[in-house]
């Protein structure tokens, strides 16, 4: 990997990110908006921590996917690639950039979620596994634009890798102790986000009943998955230009 | 229509020159990829197809020297944007290779100006300059932003720009790092006067510097006034290769009437001796040995055949007949 070319493209998400404060407000807002009627409503503990995990991994996987493919549709990251930036280092910067930018905006939200609950005390261990998560579901985000080959068929290809690693985290249903089910959560990479909004929202209750066992094996799901899917990045970046250079051009 | 030319009636590479021929003035090549001595980047048997089995290039043999100014210029679909984009790196050939010298510095500007829109100009052209050639690049960004006239419009957002300040901003950004190699890819379009005449110097001095320039075009009196070499390609193919001269001499040096008629053409006109009749959309393009003496029987020629002329009009030949010359196939119809 080129040194000069260090840190250019985390630096620019981050900038990108900042002027366009457009968007930048509707990212603070929605999740809020969404959040909210949930978080005052009452809803049961493993219903709210369901809809936040859904909620916060699908904002970092959708955000990381649609814009870089858009990117790649306009052109621009062919140029950035022909320019001299490894794409390597484009795909796993502009992870890591989005992933710090999206755990700030939804700040707020998670915030919100664990006010209404009355576990704000929480919060930086909540943030912290937020932001782990993000990075997980970032890198699977530039991972899928990497393959795919429109925005449509990143934006299938996000839906279907997220949801289906939410419900093998346990986020839709608690797995039978023993089950193959059971296993693959021990090892899926968002039981982490999962396991803490669910202690969380029910008071420490989740904890005490072992819980805390359970906190680390998703932090060890969790870093497992971080390395696995920043490998099949890189793997995918090796690829990702010469998927570029094999497209049609105008003669 | 009498005294129409043909390509057979034409040397398919133009007669002398220093890289007279499809073939550049290079060793035979020999492995695919072996080193042109001399050369920035140089290209061996090199071809591209588009999906579908679509030819677009090739094969072709090309070397680019240090000093020289290469234009590519060819009707559209000839392959010059395909043949540049490979040169760069930014298509990947389907045979032969295209290779730049060891640390051969490179600057390339694409067909379309993408940028990063939510960045101003100055922005943008030193991100890009950081890219290609680290921090120190940054330094000759506002040079090139006062020289290309966006001096003003540093801090406008690329989005912002107007065709013509996105189009110049590309060429800041290819420029800024001081390449070795620049790639530029009709490079004068959408650019006002000064800014071309501030184009033709920049490149000037990149290659007086040492650097080479290789850029297609369709804009052939750019391509006369500044290239050391004009590189034709036809149909996917090298057809000449030769300093602009040389390809004038190709077209004869003959003065060029060229007569535009209303539709339907007549069939038939019996031009005078040394007169050779090119047919063009419009009507001809004549070759007359004896310049613009040969005028009233041209007009006679015409009256006879009962033409009515919309505008006949005397010129100097340019490299559009020089590639007429080579292909038979006149350059407007194409380009």
């Amino acid at each position: 990997m080129s040194g000069r070319a260090a840190g250019l493209a985390f630096a620019l998400e981050w900038r990108t990110a900042l002027r366009r404060r457009r968007l930048l407000v509707l990212n603070v807002a929605v999740p809020l908006l969404l959040v909210l009627p949930v978080a005052t409503a009452g809803a049961p503990a493993h219903h709210a921590a369901a809809v936040y995990a859904v909620l916060f991994v699908l904002f970092g996987t959708f955000g990381a996917a649609i814009p870089l493919l858009r990117d790649a549709e306009r052109g621009l990251v062919r140029r950035l690639l022909v320019g001299g930036l490894p794409a390597a280092r484009l795909l796993l910067e502009r992870a890591a950039a989005a992933a710090l930018v999206d755990t700030a905006q939804l700040t707020p939200a998670a915030i919100l979620a664990l006010a209404a609950a009355g576990a704000l005390p929480a919060a930086p261990l909540l943030l912290a596994v937020l932001l782990a998560t993000l990075l997980m579901a970032n890198l699977l985000g530039v991972l899928v634009a990497a393959v795919a080959r429109s925005v449509a068929e990143g934006a299938l290809f996000a839906a279907v890798a997220t949801l289906l690693l939410l419900h093998a985290s346990g986020v839709f249903r608690t797995p039978r102790p023993g089950s193959l089910a059971a296993v693959l959560e021990a090892a899926a990479p968002y039981r982490a986000l999962h396991e803490t909004l669910l202690t969380e929202l029910t008071g420490g209750a989740t904890r005490a009943a072992g819980g805390a066992a359970g906190g680390a094996a998703g932090v060890g799901a969790l870093a497992l998955g971080l390395v696995a899917v920043a490998a099949l990045t890189w793997l995918a970046s090796l690829r990702l230009a010469a998927a570029l250079a094999r497209a049609d051009g105008r003669g | 229509m009498s005294g129409a030319r043909t390509a057979a009636e034409w040397p398919a590479t133009p007669r002398a020159g220093p890289h007279a021929g499809g073939t550049p003035s290079a060793p035979a090549a020999g492995a695919p990829g072996a080193a042109t001595p001399g050369a920035l980047v140089w290209t061996r048997a090199l071809s591209f197809r588009y999906r579908r089995d679509r030819a677009a290039l090739g094969p072709v043999e090309l070397a680019v020297a240090c000093g020289e100014i290469v234009a590519l210029a060819g009707p559209n679909g000839s392959g010059k944007s395909t043949l540049l984009r490979l040169l760069a790196g930014d298509l990947r050939a389907t045979s032969g290779t295209a290779v730049r010298a060891a640390g051969t510095s490179m600057g390339y500007a694409a067909d379309e100006a993408v940028h990063l829109d939510a960045l101003d100009t100055r922005e943008n052209a030193a991100f890009f300059a950081r890219v290609a050639g680290g921090g120190a690049a940054v330094a000759a960004v506002d040079r090139l932003l006062e020289v290309f006239g966006l001096g003003a419009e540093a801090a406008t957002p690329a989005a912002e720009l107007s065709f013509g300040g996105r189009r110049k901003l590309l060429l800041v950004e290819a420029l800024a790092h001081g390449p070795d190699l620049l790639l530029l890819d009709e490079p004068t379009v959408g650019l006002d006067a000064a800014a071309v005449a501030a184009l033709e110097v920049e490149l000037r001095a990149a290659a007086g510097a040492g650097g080479a320039v290789v850029m297609a075009t369709n804009d052939l009196y750019a391509a006369e006034a500044l290239a050391t070499r004009v590189v034709f390609l036809h149909e996917g193919r090298v057809v000449a290769d030769a300093p602009p001269d040389v390809l004038l001499d190709c077209a004869r040096r003959a003065t060029r009437i060229e007569v535009a008629v209303p539709p339907p053409r007549p069939s038939a006109v019996a031009f005078p001796p040394g007169v050779v009749a090119l047919e063009t959309p419009d009507g001809w393009t004549l070759e007359a040995a004896a310049g613009s003496a040969a005028l009233p029987e041209v007009c006679a020629a015409l009256a006879a055949a009962g033409v009515r002329v919309e505008t006949l009009r005397v010129r100097p030949p340019d490299l559009a007949d020089a590639f007429a010359a080579v292909t038979g196939t006149a350059w407007r119809e194409e380009a």
